[in-house]
């Protein structure tokens, strides 16, 4: 196990160096740099301030200065926020995203896969046309249109909740129900047409030959290997709920790191749109592996040697 | 394995569902909402659009700035909300010589720092010394340029700073000696480039001329206004407290400020679910329906914020003035302000709002479509027949999409031209206007002082702010005359010439003044309606107003 984990950290390395790379000379092609303003800034200004951030030197000295220094840890300044660094703000975020992203995952799996089971338990019936309808609406709806439509009725019209900010326990609710919806949506079709696969092998007819009861045969033997795919879509997905929450943090004024994510490309701040595309690089090869141990925990036929 | 499966099962069920219950026990009690609460507490929540570049006055431009640092900052003056008359700031007064051009500034001797130091003429010489400097890119240095060998010491060209006309008679004694008499100077010397910055703070965190000083950090940060810096979240809120050292604080009535950096949508739904005083703007498709239904929380207010089209006078056809002035003739600018804009803007038929008081524009833009046809056809361009493609260039933003179509069909109708429109993010637009990559630019100006000067002086050949390649000796000439100017009248007239310059030459075209709009809460009082949007804090009060 330890040998597997090792290899496929190091297996990351080099995918890592090739996204920070694609990424440095991405943003350096798109017009318009950090210091552009409306008032605009004399040209001796602007010269100064793009050597004191190294930024009039060649692009691949640059690039070569950048990897250094991210070798020793360090993700550089902020361009937009003087005075502090990349790795503050990104530690300073995080916690917010994740707390988030964990939220409306377990959502998701909570109400993705119990909607899933019980749609394949009775096919065919209203119960699977209404749970699919429902999940097939929550694939469809886009969370800036589900995000101010909740707002508008819970917190605008009910006054149940604060229509931004993330300070009280109810200030999460809304915002989790917005970004675990699509998740629940796909984990619920997911489940359903893995259950029903699973229902019709050998060894659930044995189970249930052998007289076990039918919630047993059903959650103990069925869903244990139902479960499989949606194992294998979670650590992604995890990993895109917690950066991909842009829309969501935006709606409800969250100060996680996707709207920094997001508004850092908008402020050409190089070295904050690296470092947080560097972060999120990580947190998805990691998410990834993890799926991988996990599956392997759930289906010992998964050797983790093999499966690599 | 069976039943260690089972059991993960039931404590992954049992922790989400607890999970769950976590989230959802703190809505069970309903309290006060988070502005009566604030209200209560003295603490004034606002929309501030987004995040601060910095706290450092000296290397910031932006009107979010502005918000924060008139807390954490004040100036030698301030400007009376009610009718932006100068009032003592840390000068409790100053005297002006005879030609206009010396002003001496008697420092209350009162005056403290956020950490309690004294507050002395020499903290104003290194702040104006350090916004002059060559060193730092400061972006409105040039309004610094007033005084005396301002420009110079800037450039490079002279480097020593006893040379500029800013001296310190002694401790509490500033005294400024100006290149020209100039009627709004003390306007000016409100701004946030004139403000002092605590010089063993800067020299304590690194070099006073690095953009990165980390002296702006919460627990650095050293300022002389009404509030000091509490607290610094990026993209969440800045909140300023009460400072205990400054000179009025008997005066002050709020106990905190909170900024938070919001877009204009989500402000809105914060200000109506009763999170935010007061928003940062309004989004301008619903100014209409709020105009219409007469909605108690919007305020609006003229103001000198002028949209007008940028014109690349180096590009064919666009070099033609002839070309150029038709554009500006076949524009109905009425129709635009009823129709699409927000109901109280008014048509720019001038580059100088009503709003400034101490000018009246000498002539006007005559819409004409026959002349403008007429100079057209003279161009070269009869009913638009072989007329070139030009692209009209906007930001994205809904308001600028619906302006840039009626313009584009409106030229269409009325001189049978077809105009493309391109519509980029705002980085890109900024680097294509660095570059002159346009033909025409959508644009915006927010002047900073109530007077002609103001608007005028972006055009002269050397104003950063000019990006229409043009240039007039003529005009510049003009606006020399008229900072040397030692009647109102005299000035005034150069100021009329040079506009009607700007008029007839048109590197720009003038399209309406836009009001200040804001969503103000009825707990807030003290906040006067004024042009510049000035809203001193220590004039500011809450009481609680039932709805």
């Amino acid at each position: 196990m330890l040998s597997f984990i090792i290899k496929r950290i190091l297996e990351a390395i080099p995918v890592l160096l090739i996204i920070i790379t694609a990424t440095f000379f991405m943003i350096r092609l798109a017009p318009g740099g950090p210091f552009d303003a409306e008032r605009a800034l004399t040209e001796e200004a602007m010269e100064r301030l793009n050597a004191y951030y190294g930024l009039d030197k060649p692009l691949f000295e640059q690039y070569t200065q950048y990897l250094g220094n991210l070798f020793r840890g360090d993700l550089g300044p902020s361009l937009k926020y003087p005075g502090f660094t990349v790795s503050e703000i990104i530690f300073e975020k995080i916690p917010i995203s994740m707390e988030l992203g964990l939220y409306a995952f377990c959502l998701a799996m909570l109400f993705g896969v119990t909607a899933g089971v019980c749609a394949s338990l009775r096919p065919n019936t209203w119960l699977d046309y209404s749970t699919m309808s429902f999940a097939m609406t929550g694939i469809c709806l886009p969370s800036f249109v589900l995000g101010p439509l909740l707002l508008l009725v819970f917190a605008l019209h009910f006054e149940w909740f604060n229509a931004s900010g993330w300070m009280s326990g109810t200030d999460k609710i809304l915002p989790t129900i917005t970004l675990a919806v699509y998740l629940a949506a796909t984990l619920a079709r997911i489940t359903r047409g893995s259950m029903l696969e699973v229902q019709s092998q050998d060894y659930m007819r044995t189970a249930k030959a052998k007289g076990l009861p039918g919630w047993r045969v059903h959650f103990i033997h069925g869903l244990r290997n139902a479960l499989l795919p949606v194992v294998s879509i979670s650590g992604p997905a995890l990993a895109g709920l917690i950066s991909g929450s842009f829309v969501v943090e935006t709606v409800y004024h969250i100060p996680g790191l996707g709207r920094f994510f997001v508004q850092a490309a908008f402020n050409r701040d190089y070295s904050m749109i690296l470092g947080t595309v560097l972060f999120f690089a990580v947190l998805i090869v990691m998410f990834n592996l993890l799926v991988d141990i996990v599956l392997a925990w759930l289906n010992p036929r998964i050797k983790i040697t093999q499966s690599t | 394995m069976t039943s260690t499966f089972k059991h993960r099962n039931k404590s992954l069920f049992l922790s989400t569902t607890l999970t769950l219950l976590i989230l959802i026990s703190p809505g069970c009690s309903k309290g006060p909402t988070p502005v009566a609460q604030a209200t209560k507490d003295k603490i004034l929540l606002m929309g501030n659009s987004g995040d601060p570049q910095s706290l450092d006055p000296h290397i910031t431009a932006g009107y979010p700035e502005k918000k924060i640092h008139s807390g954490l900052f004040e100036g030698l003056v301030l400007m009376h909300p009610e009718d932006l008359s100068p009032i003592p700031g840390v000068a409790e007064s100053w005297d002006v010589s005879e030609d206009g051009k010396t002003y001496t500034f008697h420092l209350r001797k009162e005056a403290r720092w956020s950490n309690g130091a004294p507050l002395t003429a020499q903290d104003f010489l290194f702040s104006l010394e350090r916004v002059l400097s060559p060193n730092i890119s400061a972006p409105y240095a040039y309004t610094v340029f007033l005084l005396k060998n301002g420009q110079a010491y800037h450039n490079g060209t002279l480097t020593d700073f006893s040379k500029v006309g800013a001296k310190a008679l002694d401790e509490h004694t500033l005294q400024l000696e100006l290149e020209n008499p100039t009627p709004y100077f003390l306007q000016m010397v409100s701004q946030h480039a004139w403000y002092p910055v605590h010089k063993a703070t800067i020299l304590k965190h690194g070099d006073p001329y690095a953009p990165n000083n980390p002296w702006v950090r919460p627990g650095n940060h050293v300022g002389n206004g009404p509030f000091a810096l509490k607290e610094w979240r990026a993209s969440d809120v800045i909140k300023i407290e009460r400072n205990p050292h400054y000179w009025d604080k008997e005066n002050v009535h709020l106990n905190e400020v909170h900024f938070f950096p919001m877009d204009p949508e989500t402000e809105e739904r914060a200000f109506r679910s009763n999170q935010l005083h007061y928003t940062y703007r309004v989004v301008e498709d619903k100014l209409r329906d709020l105009f219409a239904k007469e909605a108690p929380e919007l305020v609006s207010t003229p103001s000198p914020i002028f949209f007008h089209f940028i014109l690349n006078t180096q590009v064919p056809p666009l070099n033609d003035k002839r070309v150029r002035k038709a554009l500006s003739l076949a524009i109905n600018r009425k129709a635009l302000t009823a129709r699409i804009t927000g109901p109280n803007d008014s048509p720019a038929y001038n580059f100088i709002s009503p709003v400034v008081s101490n000018y009246t524009p000498a002539v006007s833009v005559k819409e004409d479509i026959q002349y403008a046809k007429a100079l057209l056809a003279e161009a070269g361009y009869p009913n638009g027949e072989g007329f070139p493609q030009v692209e009209l260039l906007y930001h994205t933003a809904e308001i600028n999409r619906k302006l840039a179509q009626a313009i584009q069909e409106m030229w269409k109708k009325n001189l049978g031209i077809n105009i493309t429109l391109q519509n980029q993010e705002w980085k890109v637009v900024l680097a294509n206007r660095a570059k002159k990559q346009f033909e025409i630019l959508r644009n915006a100006w927010l002047p900073r002082y109530l007077d002609a000067n103001a608007s005028l002086a972006l055009y002269t050949s050397d104003s950063t702010q000019n990006h229409t390649s043009w240039a007039h000796p003529g005009y510049d000439a003009l606006l020399e005359q008229a900072a040397a100017a030692n009647n109102p009248e005299e000035r005034l007239s150069h100021l009329q010439a040079a506009e009607a310059i700007l008029l007839e030459e048109v590197p720009i075209i003038p399209i309406y003044f836009i009001n200040s709009n804001h969503f103000k809460h009825a707990d807030i009082k003290g906040w006067y309606p004024n042009a510049l949007d000035e809203h001193p804090y220590k004039f500011i009060y809450l009481e609680n107003t039932p709805s």
